[in-house]
């Protein structure tokens, strides 16, 4: 549930759902959840390839691979999957939205485009030369961090290296403030796209502003800000570059149809002579609370009105994350889900509701939302999300409904090994987030040693405060007295 | 500040020594190792005593199995005053079914690690089960009562229609949904796939009705059962044999295929505008008619429109977004679920350069013939042999990467089912992209995409757009969010 940026128009292969369920549309996919970065954590060799990933019990899941480092600090992950004659590059560098200086809201991501502008060696868009193989091509960018990814017919290993390689190492050479300038107004329109010409579409935008404080690292969603992405010199791409993308700030991890001696030989020779660079240091703390309740009223060009519940909620990884997890499953998952019972079915407040978390390195947010039905209110659907909140926090859940949202989490993690890209991504997801590629069974034994009074326990510690978000949006014309007028801007941008 | 030089000049004064250390292979890029063997994977078939076939793609990689059921008829079938009748009966068929009400359905798929789900398009329909292979059997009793026999709550039905309703507004509201709803009737009129669904006809549909949609579109003589991943027709088959078996054809009605209407004409060089005062960006969508995919000719178009706007690298999205930087990205493609086959181009385009980049996309459509002169000036070629070669050779590379998970395999053999495509469609594709020449993809795209004919959907802020519009020589007809004429 991460917020993701994405390069190329249209769905990242990442999220490509695969299995039959594609066909029916259903959209089923969701992995384990796609996590932040610890720098600091030792490097720990991996086991070496097995021939299966499937073990009996899942709690013993693995994707086989090895790894190690190159001299220059580059960290290489390798693993085989011979099901198609395909090989996935993957490359993570430890740099996100959060580690952004002030004034330059959604560089991260801008930077990211400019990372298909071209290199010294490879000068056209990154696309040209990898498309013309077939490739699949995209990256993205979160709070924590920026990835990049090809999928190349295995003949063709050595170009998706020679172009990754060239641009963590001579990127800035293809630079000209033209192309930057191009760049400013394609990341402009991706915002107009999906956030300000969409109904809601600025919604996370309003929340974060007050769940986090002015200077923290997740108070400015990753697109970021109009006027920063707008104000973005050649010299912060210079700069930013030169500072986060060292070989030693990146993970690197190839999986598909390879020989691993000749994948580890041309890596070596493609990245090998890139000069170690100064280690940067990335934002690795930034807690985040809320001491009373906040209550926001948004007028915006909405068809009806909307609320969003937010609280603070433990970041990626640490106690309470799975347990909150496992909340969403009871609240809101399914037909017989409490909230959907109470909120839908029995007193048809609600057009629909949902409750999620989304963890992220630094921390994170548990929301609940939901649409009031014609004719009610927000207020209405809040007083009953309380009620409903108030008696499930009242005490634990049964074994029974704990065990049944565990094996969802199960087969979740089953999803997640489908496709050699979300391999390749979780494999560096691992390796950047807990510093352990082999985290995989771990991230599962997370969510099977959850218990109905860790549920109880956790729900309390995060939900039951009074320190929350409400988000109340209306329609313009509906909007109550004192609420913010979300109205559109006077046209701006193009010739 | 480092202004006055460009970056090129300033990094070769600054480190001048890496320059001259760097390894050869450095300096160019590198070409291909050994190419390897791909495998077509198999789809196992079998057929069940009452005629139903079965197709199996297995992958044994995850515990995980799918399995869809699904039916030649889709929304399609809607009957005329009942818009939205199939797609909530499909969506009803998991809201109670056998002995279990919706809350039960979901209590019990969960302990199986399952989930089960309905779909709907145009042309067929399906009920589809997700779930951990080692609980197949049980999760196929939950597939089989909800294919079978679905109940329709009336009480979970008001809460649907009530839901369905309220998301007309929705629809409306959003700028995305907005033109694909202007432009679906844009093309095809009153006919089935240009119909939308209102609250009138929510508020005339019954459960009975759906039922007896169900009763007539789910028989054995148009079914199929697609199934993939972790299992093997030995174990698959005798439990859809013990479930699906048994189910007989109980209404002697036939399905009647929908009849074709013409669609609508439109006069030359209109767009069609719905206004959204203050829109950050206009909603484009273009659209043309073109050959069936089983002409002769289809696999020239189709790689013509990939040069057009079939990739990243396309003369369309290089245009509108790495050179003039006016939208996130443009694209077009061949939609066959229509009928006939449309091509249609689309794009958001920031709102003071929607009359130009309007402009730009047709100017690219006879660009690709004839080139011309770009609007800074460049001369640009039309497609030659080398821009052929390379769309060609880009799919032919990527197809191995679409057998990947079953899905592909199992939704190409729907299709075939479906559309009675050959039987060879799916083998045969490499060899009609290898055989379609430059003069061919050019005389295809010519013959079938002419920019008077095209039909223009646009939903953005008028009183900015509307003039750059016109000054494209363009006539504007102003429509309300379902595509209906405005009179002025």
């Amino acid at each position: 549930m991460t917020t993701i940026v994405t390069t190329a128009r249209g769905v990242a292969a990442r999220l490509r759902p695969t299995g039959l369920a594609a066909l029916a549309l259903v959209a089923t996919a969701c992995a384990p959840k796609s996590p932040p970065p610890t720098p600091e954590a030792a490097v720990l060799p991996g086991p070496f390839p097995q021939q299966i990933v499937r073990t009996e019990g899942a709690s013993e899941l693995s994707i086989p691979h090895s790894t190690y480092e190159l001299d220059n600090g580059l960290h290489v992950i390798l693993s085989e999957d011979h099901s198609v004659p395909f090989v996935w590059v993957n490359l993570w560098y430890r740099v996100g939205s959060k580690d952004e200086t002030e004034g330059l809201t959604g560089f991260a991501h801008l930077f990211e485009h400019m990372m298909f502008q071209g290199s010294a060696h490879a000068d056209g868009d990154y696309f040209g030369p990898l498309q013309a193989v077939g490739a699949r091509i995209n990256g993205t960018t979160n709070f924590d961090r920026t990835n990049y990814f090809e999928g190349v017919p295995a003949e063709h290993l050595p170009l998706a290296l020679f172009m990754e390689s060239d641009r963590m190492g001579w990127l800035l050479p293809a630079m000209t403030d033209e192309r930057l300038n191009n760049q400013q107004e394609v990341v402009r329109n991706e915002r107009r796209q999906r956030y300000d010409n969409r109904p809601y579409g600025k919604v996370r935008l309003w929340l974060n502003e007050a769940l986090y404080p002015e200077g923290h690292p997740y108070r400015v969603p990753t697109i970021g800000k109009h006027e920063d992405i707008e104000n973005a010199q050649m010299d912060d791409v210079q700069s930013f570059f030169k500072k986060w993308y060292v070989p030693n700030n990146a993970s690197l991890a190839i999986v598909g149809d390879f020989e691993p001696a000749e994948a580890k030989a041309l890596v070596e020779k493609y990245f090998g002579h890139i000069p170690r660079g100064e280690q940067p240091v990335p934002v690795t703390e930034a807690p985040a609370s809320l001491d009373a309740p906040v209550t926001l009223h948004v007028g915006s060009k909405v068809p009806h009105h909307k609320v969003w519940l937010a609280w603070h909620s433990p970041k990626l990884y640490a106690p309470g994350d799975a347990d909150l997890d496992i909340v969403s499953g009871l609240l809101s998952e399914g037909r017989d889900s409490l909230l959907y019972q109470r909120l839908v079915k029995e007193t048809g407040l609600a057009k629909d509701v949902a409750a999620y978390q989304s963890s992220s390195y630094l921390t994170s947010t548990y929301v609940i939302t939901a649409t009031a039905a014609t004719g009610h209110t927000t207020d209405e659907v809040v007083a009953e999300i309380d009620a409903v909140l108030a008696s499930f926090l009242a005490s634990p859940p049964s074994d029974e409904a704990v065990a049944d949202a565990k094996t969802n989490w199960e087969v979740r993690a089953y999803g997640g090994l489908q496709s050699i890209s979300n391999k390749a991504n979780q494999l560096n997801s691992y390796h950047v987030l807990t510093g352990d590629t082999d985290y995989l069974s771990t991230d599962l034994g997370r969510y099977l040693a959850v218990t109905p009074d860790s549920v109880h326990a956790a729900g309390n510690m995060y939900l039951g405060v009074p320190g929350r978000v409400a988000l109340h949006v209306h329609p313009l014309d509906e909007a109550p007295e004192g609420s913010r007028i979300d109205a559109p801007a006077a046209p701006e941008g193009g010739e | 500040m480092v202004h006055l030089l460009s970056p090129g000049l300033l990094f070769a004064l600054a480190v001048p020594a890496q320059a001259e250390e760097l390894p050869p292979h450095r300096l160019q890029a590198p070409g291909p190792l050994a190419a390897r063997a791909f495998q077509l994977p198999e789809a196992h078939t079998a057929q069940l005593s009452n005629g139903v076939d079965v197709l199996l793609v297995e992958n044994h990689e995850v515990p995980l199995v799918y399995v869809n059921l699904v039916v030649g008829s889709g929304t399609a079938s809607d009957p005329t005053d009942r818009e939205g009748l199939v797609s909530v009966t499909l969506a009803m068929m998991d809201e109670g079914a056998g002995d279990r009400s919706a809350e039960q359905l979901s209590v019990a798929a969960r302990k199986l690690g399952a989930s089960v789900s309905t779909f709907s398009a145009l042309d067929y329909a399906g009920t589809s089960l997700q779930l951990l292979g080692r609980n197949l059997g049980p999760g196929l009793d939950l597939l089989a009562d909800v294919t079978l026999h679905p109940t329709f709550p009336s009480g979970d039905w008001g809460i649907l229609q009530k839901q369905r309703i309220q998301d007309l507004a929705a629809a409306k509201a959003n700028p995305d949904r907005v033109a694909a709803r202007v432009f679906s009737r844009l093309m095809h009129g009153a006919s089935y796939a240009g119909r939308h669904a209102s609250a009138e006809a929510y508020e005339a549909i019954s459960p009975d009705q759906m039922a007896a949609w169900h009763g007539t579109h789910f028989r054995p003589d148009d079914a199929i059962i697609l199934v993939g991943g972790d299992t093997t027709l030995d174990e698959v088959v005798p439990l859809l044999e013990a479930r699906f078996g048994g189910w007989s054809v109980d209404s002697a009605a036939s399905v009647a295929s929908d009849a074709a209407t013409a669609p609508p004409t439109h006069p030359p060089r209109t767009v069609y505008l719905h206004d959204i005062d203050g829109a950050a960006q206009s909603v484009v969508r273009m659209g043309a008619f073109v050959m069936d995919r089983q002409a002769p000719d289809a696999a020239a178009l189709f790689l013509a429109n990939r040069a057009y706007g079939g990739q990243f690298m396309s003369r369309v999205n290089l245009n509108l977004r790495e050179d003039k930087g006016w939208t996130y990205g443009a694209r077009s493609g061949i939609r066959h679920s229509e009928r006939p086959d449309l091509w249609v181009m689309s794009t958001s385009v920031v709102t003071p350069s929607t009359g130009p980049a309007i402009y730009e996309a047709f100017r690219e459509l006879d660009g690709l013939l004839d080139g011309g002169t770009s609007a800074s000036g460049e001369d640009f070629l039309g497609m030659d042999q080398a821009e052929l070669d390379q769309v060609r050779d880009g799919l032919l590379y990527t197809w191995p990467l679409s057998f990947e998970s079953p899905s592909f395999l199992l939704s190409q053999r729907l299709q075939i089912w479906r559309y009675g495509l050959p039987d060879d469609w799916l083998t045969a594709y490499p060899d009609r992209m290898r055989g379609v020449s430059l003069d061919a993809a050019r005389a295809a795209w010519d013959a079938s995409l002419d920019v008077d004919q095209l039909v223009v959907a646009v939903v953005g802020d008028a009183d900015v757009i509307r003039p750059a519009i016109e000054e494209l020589g363009l006539t504007v007809v102003m429509v309300d969010a379902d595509g209906a004429p405005l009179s002025e």
